[in-house]
C-alpha cells in the first residue's frame, strides 16, 4: 500500500515538473492575444491566420526583431492573460476606453472605429437614428465591449443580451433571438451583406460617437509601448496603415 | 493451566461493561459450548479471542505460553501471527461473494504461502547476483507452486469433509445458507487454527438447514472448539464443557450434565426453562 | 463536400484535445481519488479534515473557476510562470474529478459489509491484502454505475477547456461560427454522441462481466 502511494505521488510530481518545463518562454517572442474577429484577425480558406491586425502585428514585430506568436484567448480573460504573462500584447481591434486605461497600457490609436446597428434587411427602415434604436425589443452586444458602453451611454432600456463574442451577436439577430445588435463597424462591414453567411443582415451607421483602436500591453512594459507608438506614427506617415485599410476594410 | 487459558477479560463499549472479568480454561481437543441470552457478551468474547476487538484488560495463554496481553502493543505482523492461532466462523458466514467455494477456501492459504516463501527467499536473493539470482527466482517459483498445489489438495479434501465436493466451483450466491456455512467452516479449517470458534453458526439458517451444519461441526470432535450457540440440545450433545454467560459474567460453568440437568443458579434455571418453552412452541 | 470534409478534419483535430483531456483526467484522477478517499476516511483527524475541506472546496466551486484559478492564479498572485494551457486544464480536471470520484469510492467502501474485511482479518490477511483481494472488486462492482455517470459527464465537461483557450472541439466549432459558418457547432454533437455511445457499451460490458458477483 505504501509503495502504491509513493508511486502515485512520484508520478504526480513528475507530471507537474514536465508541465512546468513546457511553460518556459522564449525571450525573443512576443505572444499576441487575439480572438477570431473578422476583418482584424481571421483565417483564410487554407486556415492561415490573416487580417488587418494580424498583418500589422507581424510587421511591427519584424521591425522590432521579435517573433510573433499568436495565441487565441477568451476575450473576457484578456486582462488576466496579460497580467499573468500568458500573453504580452492584446492586438485585436480593441477599442480604447478609460476603464481599460486604468488597468493596462494602451498604444496610440491606429484605426478609427464606430459602433453600428446590425439588423435584418426587412428592418432597414425601422432603425435609422440613435433614438429609434431604443425602441428595439432586445439588443445583442458583446459583454464588456464598446457596444455595451454605447447602450449605457444612450440610455437604452431594451432587453440587453450579453454575448461572449461580437460574432455571436450576429447569430442572435439572424435567428431572431435579438432584434438588433450593436457591434464594431469593421466587423459589421466585413461579415454582413451579400456574399457572406449573413446575407440577410445589414447594418446602419446611426451616428454614435467615434472610437479608436489601440494595442494593449502591461503597464510595466513602457519601452515596448514607446517602440510600438513610434512605429504606429511611422506607418501612418508612410502609408502602410492606409494600405491595410484598403486591403481589409474597403 | 490448561491448553487454552483466558484470564481477566474486561471490555467496555461507550461506558457499558460488556465483559466483566472473564476467566476460563479449555483442555486441548475439547469442545466448549457457551450459552446464554443475547447481549450477554458471548459474541464479544469470541471477537476478543480473535483479535477483532481488543479487550481493555486480560491475557490469553495458549499451550502454556502467553499469547496476548491487552496491555501490550503488537506490530501488525505479530498480531496476524497470533490471530492465526484462532479461527472464527461467523453467524452470517461472510463468504467472499466474488470467489467460488474453492477460491474462498484457498484465498488466505495461498496469500500466506506467498508471503512466507517471499520472506524465506528475501535475504538469499539480496545476496545473490546474476545467474545465481535467477536460479533462486526459479527455486522460489517452484516452492510456491508446490505450496499452492498442497493448499489446493488440502482445500479439496476439506470440501469433501463438509460434503460439498460437487459445489467446488459454485459462487456463494448459488449455494443455500447451510452450504455457505459449510464452506465457511472449511475456509476456517484450511488454516489449521489451534482453537476454532463458532459464533451462533446456525442462527441465520432456516430450521431445515441447521442439521447439515451441526453434522459438520459434530464431525470435528477431537479439535479444540468454542461454540456460542442457542441450540441447547446440540450443546448438550457435543460439548465437554458448558459456560452460561449473562450480563458480561460467567454465571455458571461445568459439564453439560451439571449445567443442563443440575443448574445451581436461578438465572441459569430461568434461561433453560425459557429456552425449553421456546423450543416447544 | 470539401467544406464538409475540411470542417470534419478540423473538428477531429479539436476532438483530439478533447480525448487527451478526457484520457489524462481518468488516468490520474482514478488513483488520486482513491488517495483522497483514504485520506478522508483516515483515523488521523487533521488529514481527514484537510481532505474533507479540499473535497468541499473543489465540489463547492465551479470547475470553470478552478480552471481560471489554476491557469492564471500562480502568475497573478505570486508572479510564478505557472502551467501551460493544456497541463493547466489537465491538473484542474484531475483535481476536480479526483474529488468527485473519492466520494463515490467512499460510498462504495462504506457499502461493502464490515464482515467482509473482518472475515479476511481473522484469516490472517494484511490490510492491503484485504483491500486488494476482497474489498476492491466488491467496491468496483458497486461503483461502476455512478462512475459511468461521472465519466460521461467528464466527456462533456472537457468543453470548458475553451475558457483558457485550449482548442478543443467546441472552440474549433465556435471559430467557424465567428466566421459566419454555423452548422459545425451542431455537428460537434455527433462526435460527442459517438464517443459517449462507445463508453456506454463499455460500461454495459463491465457491468455484465461483474454480474457474477451478487452483493
Amino acid at each position: 500500500m505504501k509503495k502504491l502511494f509513493a508511486t502515485l505521488l512520484a508520478g504526480a510530481v513528475a507530471v507537474c515538473g514536465i508541465a512546468a518545463l513546457g511553460a518556459c518562454k522564449d525571450e525573443n517572442t512576443l505572444v499576441i492575444g487575439y480572438t477570431l474577429y473578422a476583418p482584424m484577425n481571421y483565417k483564410d480558406e487554407s486556415g492561415k491566420l490573416i487580417g488587418f491586425d494580424t498583418e500589422f502585428a507581424e510587421k511591427v514585430c519584424a521591425e522590432l526583431g521579435y517573433t510573433p506568436k499568436f495565441q487565441l484567448i477568451d476575450w473576457e480573460q484578456k486582462i488576466s492573460e496579460l497580467e499573468s504573462k500568458k500573453i504580452d500584447l492584446i492586438w485585436n481591434g480593441m477599442t480604447i476606453t478609460d476603464e481599460l486605461k486604468e488597468n493596462i497600457a494602451i498604444s496610440d490609436p491606429y484605426l478609427e472605429n464606430k459602433q453600428v446597428v446590425v439588423m435584418k434587411l426587412e428592418d432597414k427602415d425601422k432603425y435609422t437614428d440613435v433614438a429609434s434604436v431604443g425602441a428595439a425589443a432586445s439588443i445583442a452586444v458583446e459583454s464588456g465591449s464598446a457596444g455595451e458602453a454605447t447602450v449605457t451611454d444612450n440610455g437604452y432600456t431594451s432587453k440587453l443580451n450579453k454575448m461572449t463574442a461580437q460574432s455571436d451577436c450576429l447569430l442572435e439577430v439572424k435567428t431572431g433571438s435579438s432584434e438588433v445588435a450593436i457591434i464594431d463597424y469593421t466587423m459589421a462591414k466585413s461579415m454582413t451583406g451579400e456574399g457572406t453567411d449573413y446575407a440577410d443582415l445589414t447594418y446602419v451607421d446611426v451616428g454614435y460617437a467615434e472610437e479608436e483602436y489601440g494595442v494593449g500591453m502591461r503597464k510595466e512594459d513602457a519601452d515596448l509601448l514607446k517602440q510600438i507608438n513610434e512605429l504606429i506614427a511611422k506607418y501612418k506617415q508612410d502609408g502602410t496603415l492606409d494600405g491595410l485599410v484598403k486591403k481589409y476594410l474597403v | 493451566m490448561e491448553f487454552l487459558h483466558v484470564e481477566g477479560f474486561r471490555k467496555q463499549f461507550a461506558g457499558t461493561e460488556v465483559l466483566k472479568d472473564i476467566n476460563f480454561d479449555l483442555p486441548k481437543g475439547k469442545i466448549l459450548a457457551i450459552i446464554g441470552p443475547s447481549g450477554g457478551g458471548k459474541t464479544t468474547l469470541l471477537r476478543c479471542l480473535n483479535f477483532l476487538e481488543t479487550p481493555d484488560e486480560g491475557k490469553v495463554f495458549l499451550d502454556g505460553e502467553l499469547l496476548s496481553d491487552a496491555k501490550a502493543t503488537y506490530s501488525q505482523k505479530e498480531r496476524r501471527e497470533k490471530q492465526l492461532k484462532f479461527g472464527l466462523v461467523f453467524q452470517s458466514f461472510h463468504l467472499f461473494p466474488h470467489l467460488t467455494a474453492i477460491e474462498n477456501i484457498l484465498l488466505a492459504p495461498d496469500l500466506l504461502a506467498k508471503d512466507r516463501v517471499k520472506e524465506q527467499f528475501k535475504e538469499r536473493k539480496k545476496a545473490a547476483k546474476g545467474p545465481a539470482r535467477k536460479a533462486l527466482k526459479k527455486e522460489e517459483k517452484q516452492a510456491l507452486k508446490e505450496l499452492s498445489a498442497e493448499n489446493k489438495r488440502h482445500a479439496e479434501e476439506l470440501l469433501g469433509q463438509v460434503g460439498l465436493s460437487e459445489k467446488r466451483d459454485s459462487y456463494p450466491s448459488q449455494l443455500s445458507g447451510g452450504q455457505q456455512q459449510r464452506v465457511a467452516i472449511a475456509r476456517a479449517l484450511a488454516l489449521s487454527p489451534e482453537v476454532l470458534c463458532f459464533d451462533e453458526p446456525t442462527s441465520a439458517l432456516d430450521p431445515e438447514l441447521t442439521g447439515e451444519v451441526l453434522k459438520v461441526i459434530r464431525a470435528l470432535k477431537g479439535r479444540t472448539l468454542i461454540i456460542v450457540t442457542h441450540e441447547m440440545a446440540f450443546a448438550r450433545e457435543v460439548a465437554d464443557y458448558v459456560l452460561f454467560m449473562t450480563d458480561g459474567v460467567i454465571e455458571e460453568r461445568g459439564t453439560p450434565e451439571e449445567v443442563f440437568l443440575h443448574p445451581q443458579k436461578e438465572k441459569t434455571k430461568a434461561f433453560l426453562k425459557h429456552m425449553e418453552e421456546y423450543h416447544d412452541e | 463536400m470539401t467544406a464538409f470534409w475540411n470542417v470534419t478534419l478540423a473538428l477531429l483535430e479539436g476532438f483530439g484535445s478533447t480525448c487527451l483531456i478526457f484520457a489524462a483526467t481518468l488516468v490520474f484522477a482514478i488513483p488520486l481519488g482513491l488517495l483522497v478517499t483514504f485520506g478522508s476516511m483516515s483515523r488521523f483527524r487533521p488529514l481527514k479534515w484537510l481532505m474533507r475541506t479540499i473535497v468541499w472546496v473543489v465540489r463547492g466551486t465551479p470547475l470553470m473557476l478552478q480552471l481560471i484559478a489554476i491557469f492564471y492564479g500562480p502568475a497573478l498572485l505570486f508572479g510564478i510562470d505557472g502551467l501551460d494551457r493544456v497541463p493547466a486544464v489537465i491538473v484542474a480536471f484531475v483535481i476536480n474529478y479526483a474529488c468527485y470520484f473519492s466520494e463515490i469510492y467512499r460510498a462504495g467502501i462504506e457499502g461493502v459489509p464490515r464482515g467482509q474485511a473482518e472475515a479476511g482479518q481473522v484469516l490472517g490477511l494484511k490490510k492491503s491484502q484485504v483491500f486488494f483481494h476482497i474489498t476492491l472488486i466488491q467496491l468496483i462492482k458497486r461503483i461502476v454505475p455512478p462512475m459511468s455517470n461521472e465519466i460521461i459527464t467528464l466527456v462533456k465537461d472537457t468543453s470548458l477547456a475553451r475558457i483558457i483557450s485550449v482548442t478543443e472541439i467546441i472552440l474549433v466549432a465556435q471559430e467557424y461560427t465567428r466566421q459566419g459558418l454555423i452548422w459545425p457547432l451542431f455537428y460537434t454533437g455527433v462526435f460527442y454522441l459517438l464517443f459517449v455511445g462507445v463508453l456506454t457499451l463499455l460500461f454495459r460490458y463491465t457491468e455484465k462481466k461483474l454480474e457474477y458477483i451478487k452483493i
